[in-house]
C-alpha cells in the first residue's frame, strides 16, 4: 500500500508532458527542413531560441516562486518563435523576442495560462516592431548554408517576401525567400494532421480557420481580383497559424463553440489584414487580436454574469 | 410489450471507453466472469446505509447462519437491518473505521465453511404478494440503494408514494470506467431485475417502468428484452419502456438523468420524485428486491467488480462484509502488490488503509487496484479541457483558483457548490491537477453546512424522517392480490417497527 491519493485514481495518458512532446515532435520536420534550406545559422537560431526560452522560463519561474512547467513546452515555444524569424536574424534580436515572449507576456501576466496573448506571437510581433529592418533579413533557400556571420551582424542583403518570380512547384516546397519555417506548407499540413491524430488538438479549430479564410480569399479573388487564393494559402504562412498558433492551449480556447468562433474571428481578421499588409503581420497579428478580443469578452462576460446573479439572487 | 426511445444526454462528460482507450483491453466483455467468493470471515458493519447505525443483536460465541439478522436499527431512527452472509461463529463486536471515515460497530464472524442457511431462507411458493408485503420484505431484507447511494429502499418507496410519482426508473447506466458489476448482473439475472422492477413499481403504486441503459449495451438490452418476453404474463398491467442514452460518464447521476429524460434542471433541495414525478432505483437494488421476495434471501451479498488498471478484470458475488484482502486473495492471477487499493471504482472510490479490516458493504460496487500516479503536477495552462468535460458546465480550473484564493463568494457565483465530484475534470487535466478534490470538497462542505441542502439523493430532510421506514397500508386499487403468504422471513429480533 502506497501513500494516500485522491480520486480519480486513474488519469488520461494525454497529460501535459505528452502533449508538449507531441507538439515538439510535430515541429521537428519543419526544423529539419529549415536546417536543410538555410544551413547552420538556422540550426543555431532554433537551438538558441529554444534554449533561451527554456532558461528564461526557469529563471522567471524561480523569481515568481511558481511551479515549473515541462521544459518541453519551453523548447517548443522557443522553436516556434525561431521558425517565425527571418533566416538571417542576429541572435540578439532573437533573444529580445524570447525575453518579451517569456518574461513580459507569459510571466508578467501571471504565468502560463493566465494571459490572453500568445507569448510566441507577441514575442515575434515585438521583434517586428522594434527591429523593422530585420523583416528583410531573408535569404534564398539552399544558398550559403555555411554562412553564419548573420547570427551576429544580421543580413547584408535585404529581400522581401515575394512569390511572383517563382514556379508553383517551388512555392509548394518552400523554395522562396521567407521566414525559417513558414514556407513549408506540406510539412505544416503534415504536422497539423499529426497533432490531430494524436488528439493534441481538435480538428475543427484549424479547419474552421483555414476553410473560412480560403473561402474569403476565393470570394475576394472572384470579385476584386486579389491574389490567387491557392498561392496565398500556400505561401502566406497562414498554415503556420492554423497548425501551431491557433492551437495554443495557453490563450486560445481549445474546445467547443468558443474555439470555433475564435477560429472564424481569426480568419476574418487575417482576411481583413491581407488587404493592407503581408508577411509576418498576417501570421501573428490576427492571433494577437483574437486573443485580446477574447480576453476582453471573457472579462466582460464574467463581470456581467456576477452583476446579473447578484441581482437575481434570492436573499434569505 | 415494451416501447423504446432515445433520450438526449448531456453534451459534456466523456465516453469512458474511448477516454481509457479500451481498445487495448481486448474483448473485455467476454473475458469477465461472475465468480462466487466464500470468505473465511466477515466484518459486518452496522452502518451500511444512509441513516443511523444499527444495534448488534448477536453476541460473541453465538452461532449464526446465512441470512440471519445480526443487527437492527434503533427504534425511531432511520436504518435497515443487516444480516450475515456466511454461517459460523460471532468472534467479536468492535468499532471499525470505514474508508469514508464513518465509525461504527462491526460484527466479526468466523466462518465454519458449512454454508448453513437460516431455516427461513427458502424459495417462496407464492410470489403474487401485496404491495404492503413487498414493502415489508424490502424493509426487513435490509435493502438499500446499491448504486452507492445507500438510502433504504423502503424509504424511497414511501417517499415515492407520498409524492405520488408516476414512473419508476431502473438505472442501468453504470458508466464509471472499468465498472462492470451492473452489466454482469443484467446478463446473469435479467429476469430478477424485471420482476424486481415490477415489484418495486407495485410497491410505489406506479405502472410505468422506464429502463435506462446506454445504447451501446446491446447484450444487456437483449437480455432484458428476453426476460420481459419470458415473464410477460406475470407483469401484465405494467408498461415497460427502454430509454437509450449516450454512453457517457457520469450519466447515471440522478440530476443528469432528470435533465436527459425530463429536461428538468434539479436545483438545490430538489429531488427527482418531486420535480419529475419519478422514482429511480439501481438495477442491483431491484434485483435484491426480487431476491428477497422470491428466495426470501435478505441482502447478504452483491456483485462486485474487481478492477485492475493493468487490464485483468473480475466480477464476483461476495457476501457483504467480506474483507477486501480476502476478496483480492480469492481472485487468481491478481497482482495487488505495489498498488493502491480503492474501495469503489476508479473515479469515485476511496483509498483503503487496511485491507484486512475493511469490508465490502451493501453499496460497494467495486474494488479497484491502481498504480500510484507517477505524473508530476504542472501549472494550469488554462487549456479548458476540464470545462469541456464538466457535466454541469462549471469551470473547474477557475473555481479551483478562486477557492484557493479564498474568494468564496465569487466561487459561489460560478456555481461551485454544484460540483458533484465526478472526477472527470481531474481525469482529463493535462497538468494532473486534482481539480475535483478542491472543488468537490468545497461543494460538499457547502452542502454539509446546510447552505445548499441537497445531498446525493436530494430532499435530505424528508429522508431523515424515520416514519419513511413504516409499511403503510395501501389502497385497494394498488393491490394486485392482497393475499400475502405466511412465510416467516429471517429477521429474528427485528420487530419491524
Amino acid at each position: 500500500m502506497t501513500g494516500m491519493i485522491n480520486a480519480p485514481y486513474i488519469h488520461t495518458g494525454m497529460n501535459g508532458v505528452y502533449l508538449c512532446a507531441v507538439r515538439l515532435l510535430s515541429v521537428v520536420p519543419l526544423i529539419t527542413a529549415a536546417v536543410i534550406f538555410y544551413g547552420i545559422r538556422a540550426a543555431v537560431l532554433i537551438m538558441f531560441c529554444s534554449a533561451a526560452f527554456a532558461a528564461s522560463d526557469i529563471l522567471f519561474d524561480r523569481l515568481r516562486h511558481s511551479s515549473r512547467d515541462s521544459i518541453l513546452n519551453s523548447l517548443y515555444c522557443g522553436a516556434l518563435l525561431a521558425l517565425l524569424l527571418p533566416p538571417d536574424t542576429p541572435l540578439y534580436i532573437a533573444f529580445t523576442g524570447v525575453l518579451f515572449a517569456c518574461g513580459i507576456v507569459r510571466h508578467l501576466s501571471g504565468g502560463k495560462g493566465s494571459g490572453f496573448l500568445s507569448p510566441v506571437a507577441m514575442g515575434r510581433f515585438i521583434v517586428r516592431v522594434l527591429f523593422p529592418a530585420n523583416e528583410g533579413a531573408l535569404a534564398m533557400p539552399c544558398e550559403g548554408r555555411a554562412y553564419i556571420k548573420s547570427l551576429v551582424f544580421g543580413s547584408e542583403a535585404y529581400m522581401t517576401v515575394s512569390t511572383d518570380e517563382y514556379y508553383t512547384a517551388e512555392l509548394a516546397v518552400g523554395r522562396f525567400p521567407s521566414f525559417l519555417g513558414t514556407s513549408f506548407f506540406f510539412l505544416m499540413l503534415a504536422a497539423l494532421i499529426y497533432l490531430i491524430a494524436k488528439r493534441a488538438v481538435k480538428a475543427y479549430i484549424p479547419v474552421s480557420y483555414f476553410l473560412m479564410l480560403f473561402i474569403l480569399m476565393i470570394l475576394r479573388h472572384m470579385f476584386s481580383g486579389g491574389p490567387d487564393p491557392v498561392i496565398f494559402m500556400i505561401t502566406s504562412g497562414v498554415m503556420f497559424t492554423a497548425a501551431f498558433l491557433l492551437n495554443d492551449d495557453e490563450t486560445i480556447r481549445p474546445f467547443g463553440v468558443p474555439a470555433a468562433a475564435q477560429a472564424f474571428l481569426c480568419a476574418f481578421l487575417t482576411f481583413a489584414l491581407s488587404f493592407v499588409t503581408a508577411g509576418i503581420d498576417l501570421i501573428v497579428v490576427p492571433v494577437l487580436l483574437t486573443g485580446a478580443l477574447t480576453g476582453m469578452f471573457d472579462y466582460s462576460e464574467a463581470v456581467l454574469r456576477a452583476v446579473k446573479e447578484d441581482r437575481l439572487r434570492v436573499k434569505p | 410489450m415494451f416501447s423504446e426511445r432515445r433520450a438526449y444526454s448531456f453534451h459534456k462528460g466523456f465516453n469512458s471507453d474511448n477516454a481509457l482507450n479500451f481498445s487495448k483491453r481486448s474483448s473485455l466483455d467476454y473475458e469477465i466472469m461472475l465468480e462466487r467468493v466464500y470468505p473465511s470471515r466477515l466484518i459486518i458493519p452496522m452502518l451500511q446505509h444512509y441513516g443511523k447505525e444499527c444495534i448488534p443483536i448477536v453476541k460473541p460465541g453465538q452461532q449464526v447462519t446465512i441470512g440471519q439478522c445480526v443487527g437492527v436499527p434503533e427504534q425511531g431512527t432511520m436504518g435497515v437491518p443487516v444480516h450475515s452472509g456466511i454461517s459460523g461463529t460471532v468472534d467479536k463486536i468492535k468499532p471499525i473505521v470505514l474508508p469514508d471515515e464513518r465509525i461504527c460497530r462491526a460484527v466479526f464472524i468466523e466462518g465454519d465453511r458449512k454454508r448453513t442457511f437460516h431455516p427461513s431462507v427458502r424459495p417462496r411458493n407464492n410470489v403474487n404478494i401485496s404491495a404492503s408485503s413487498v414493502m415489508g420484505i424490502v424493509r426487513d431484507a435490509g435493502i438499500v440503494g446499491m448504486g452507492g447511494e445507500g438510502v433504504p429502499t423502503i424509504a424511497k418507496i414511501n417517499r415515492a408514494r407520498r409524492l405520488k410519482v408516476k414512473e419508476l426508473l431502473v438505472n442501468c447506466l453504470q458508466s464509471e470506467p472499468f465498472a462492470q458489476s451492473d452489466y454482469l448482473l443484467i446478463n446473469e439475472y435479467a429476469d430478477y431485475i424485471i420482476m424486481g422492477a415490477v415489484a418495486a413499481a407495485g410497491a410505489c403504486g406506479v405502472h410505468v417502468i422506464n429502463i435506462l441503459i446506454s445504447k451501446d449495451r446491446k447484450k444487456e438490452i437483449m437480455a432484458l428484452r428476453s426476460a420481459m418476453e419470458r415473464s410477460f404474463s406475470m407483469y401484465s398491467g405494467f408498461a415497460f419502456n427502454f430509454v437509450h442514452l449516450k454512453p457517457r460518464y457520469p450519466q447515471g447521476y440522478y440530476r443528469l438523468v432528470a435533465r436527459a429524460l425530463y429536461d428538468v434542471e434539479l436545483e438545490e433541495g430538489d429531488s427527482i420524485e418531486k420535480r419529475c414525478g419519478a422514482v429511480m432505483f439501481n438495477c442491483a437494488t431491484v434485483y435484491a428486491c426480487w431476491n428477497a421476495i422470491a428466495e426470501s434471501m435478505p441482502l447478504v451479498s452483491r456483485v462486485i467488480s474487481i478492477n485492475n488498471e493493468d487490464g485483468l478484470d473480475h466480477n464476483v458475488i461476495a457476501p457483504v462484509g467480506t474483507p477486501v484482502s480476502e476478496l483480492l486473495d480469492s481472485v487468481n492471477g491478481l497482482d495487488n502488490t505495489s498498488k493502491n487499493i480503492i474501495w469503489g471504482n476508479c473515479f469515485t472510490g476511496l483509498p483503503v488503509k487496511d485491507p484486512d479490516m475493511t469490508p465490502v458493504i451493501k453499496t460497494t460496487t467495486g474494488i479497484s487496484l491502481v498504480r500510484e500516479r507517477p505524473d508530476q503536477v504542472l501549472p494550469c495552462s488554462g487549456c479548458g479541457r476540464c470545462a469541456d468535460v464538466c457535466p454541469y458546465d462549471l469551470h473547474p480550473n477557475i473555481l479551483r483558483s478562486l477557492i484557493k484564493a479564498g474568494k468564496y463568494d465569487t466561487a459561489d457565483d460560478f456555481n461551485a457548490a454544484r460540483c458533484i465530484a465526478c472526477g472527470a475534470c481531474s481525469y482529463i487535466c493535462p497538468a494532473n491537477i486534482d481539480l475535483s478534490e478542491t472543488v468537490g470538497a468545497y461543494a460538499s462542505a457547502k452542502r454539509k453546512r446546510g447552505i445548499f441542502p441537497y445531498n446525493g439523493a436530494g430532499d435530505r430532510d424528508l429522508l431523515d424522517d424515520p416514519s419513511l421506514l413504516t409499511v403503510n397500508a395501501v389502497r385497494a386499487d394498488e393491490v394486485k392480490q392482497p393475499e400475502s403468504d405466511s412465510l416467516k422471513l429471517p429477521f429474528e429480533g427485528w420487530d419491524g417497527q
